[in-house]
């Protein structure tokens, strides 16, 4: 048999299709090396064994060849003929542009409206907020000065008034945010644990034996 | 560097309006190709090179010497025309020049057989190209069409050159996978 013959090659492709695969693959992997020259001469030498029988992989390797020389011609494209003097009518609108005052510049960006808005914005916010005060705050915190030991009706009395301060005070806040209102909420019910927490000791203190300031002082006058 | 283009430079970098004037139409035909081939659009294509022509006029001083002159050049542009496909995402590019604009090297010495021959044949690669996934269409834009060196695409593109080797070969293959099936060249 011939070992060029159409059934030595149909053989062939039998067995390998029975073994490792076509090679087709492995040629592919090596074919930009190839086509380069940067094969050894072995190497070379089984791909061009293969593409004596292969005339998918000779297409292949034909077109990456002639490639090479037809891709460099991509390389330019004629812009027009009034390319250059839209480039100089750029430089010189640039160069305009730069000789305004910054200002200017400034101002004519597209997104200055925007950040002028949004510094409006916050400027009248803050303003608001430092004109209209809430006026009772304070209060509150000064009414829980605890005296001396005072007794359980004392504690509860002014438990009360702070309660009814911090509540003013929430009617006044609620005028102008609520960011302001949850800072307060969240104040007040600390308080208000603050205190029940220190009412809640008193009582128990006052169950005890000790005595009252009252006690104290009549028990000192006598 | 050939004396008249490095004389050219030495006048460009100095403002004179005709050496810069010689400068464009010099580059023009690679930097509108090479933004051509990125966003697609003629009209939009024109913005970008204009822009890069622009750009390299702010730094005169700074233009590099003929052998880093050209990856300088492109660098500009491929930056300035992936910035302008990122403004642009939602329209995809569609090539609209006729496949006769783009300039042929040797067409004076063609009769008009050849000259019909290689028109087709740059057709199929032109659509070849099109085909291409983004990432290949880059490599070959660069490597095989502008001639950049494998180091001078690695250092563009941020990658390593290992990558861009492999690229490249993958980038290769299945460009001439895509011409066989256009009926080859």
């Amino acid at each position: 048999m011939d070992f060029q013959s159409p059934e030595s090659v149909d053989l062939t492709q039998a067995i390998l299709a029975r073994t490792s695969g076509s090679a087709c693959a492995r040629l592919h992997a090596e074919a930009c090396a190839f086509v380069d020259g940067a094969l050894s001469s072995e190497r070379a030498a089984l791909i061009q064994a293969h593409v004596a029988h292969c005339p998918d992989c000779t297409a292949l390797l034909e077109t990456m060849k002639k490639s090479i020389s037809v891709l460099p011609e991509f390389s330019e494209v004629d812009p027009g003929p009034w390319f250059s003097h839209g480039v100089r009518v750029r430089i010189r609108a640039l160069e305009q542009n730069q000789k305004e005052p910054s200002i200017w510049r400034f101002l004519r960006r597209p997104r200055a409206c925007l950040e002028l808005a949004y510094a409006g914005t916050l400027a009248g916010t803050l303003a608001g907020a430092l004109v209209f005060q809430v006026p009772h705050l304070e209060r509150p915190f000064q009414a829980v000065q605890t005296q001396t030991a005072p007794s359980l009706l004392e504690m509860q009395t002014q438990t009360h008034h702070s309660m009814q301060h911090l509540d003013q005070g929430l009617a006044h806040a609620r005028a102008f945010g609520a960011r302001s209102l949850h800072v307060i909420h969240r104040g007040r019910a600390r308080l208000h644990h603050a205190l029940l927490r220190t009412s809640q000791t008193l009582h128990l203190s006052s169950n005890n034996t000790e005595p009252s300031q009252a006690d104290i002082r009549s028990a000192s006058q006598d | 560097m050939t004396v008249e283009m490095q004389a050219l430079l030495a006048e460009v970098r100095r403002g004179d309006e005709l050496a810069w004037e010689a400068f464009i139409r010099t580059h023009q035909g690679r930097v509108f190709g090479l933004a051509y081939h990125y966003v697609g659009q003629a009209e939009d294509a024109r913005d970008v090179a204009q822009d890069a022509f622009v750009r390299v006029y702010q730094h005169l001083a700074e233009i590099p010497d003929e052998p880093g002159l050209i990856p300088w050049l492109l660098a500009i542009t491929r930056n300035l025309s992936i910035d302008h496909l990122r403004r642009r995402k939602a329209r995809p590019p569609v090539w609209d020049l006729p496949i006769e604009d783009f300039k042929h090297l040797r067409a004076s010495e063609e009769g008009p057989e050849e000259a019909e021959l290689r028109a087709s044949r740059k057709g199929r690669v032109h659509r070849a190209l099109q085909e291409l996934s983004e990432l290949n269409r880059e490599i070959i834009l660069l490597k095989e069409i502008q001639g950049l060196g494998l180091e001078e695409i690695a250092g563009m593109l941020g990658v390593p050159l290992g990558t861009v080797k492999s690229r490249s070969n993958r980038a290769r293959l299945e460009l001439a996978e895509k011409l066989v099936a256009l009926g080859g060249l």
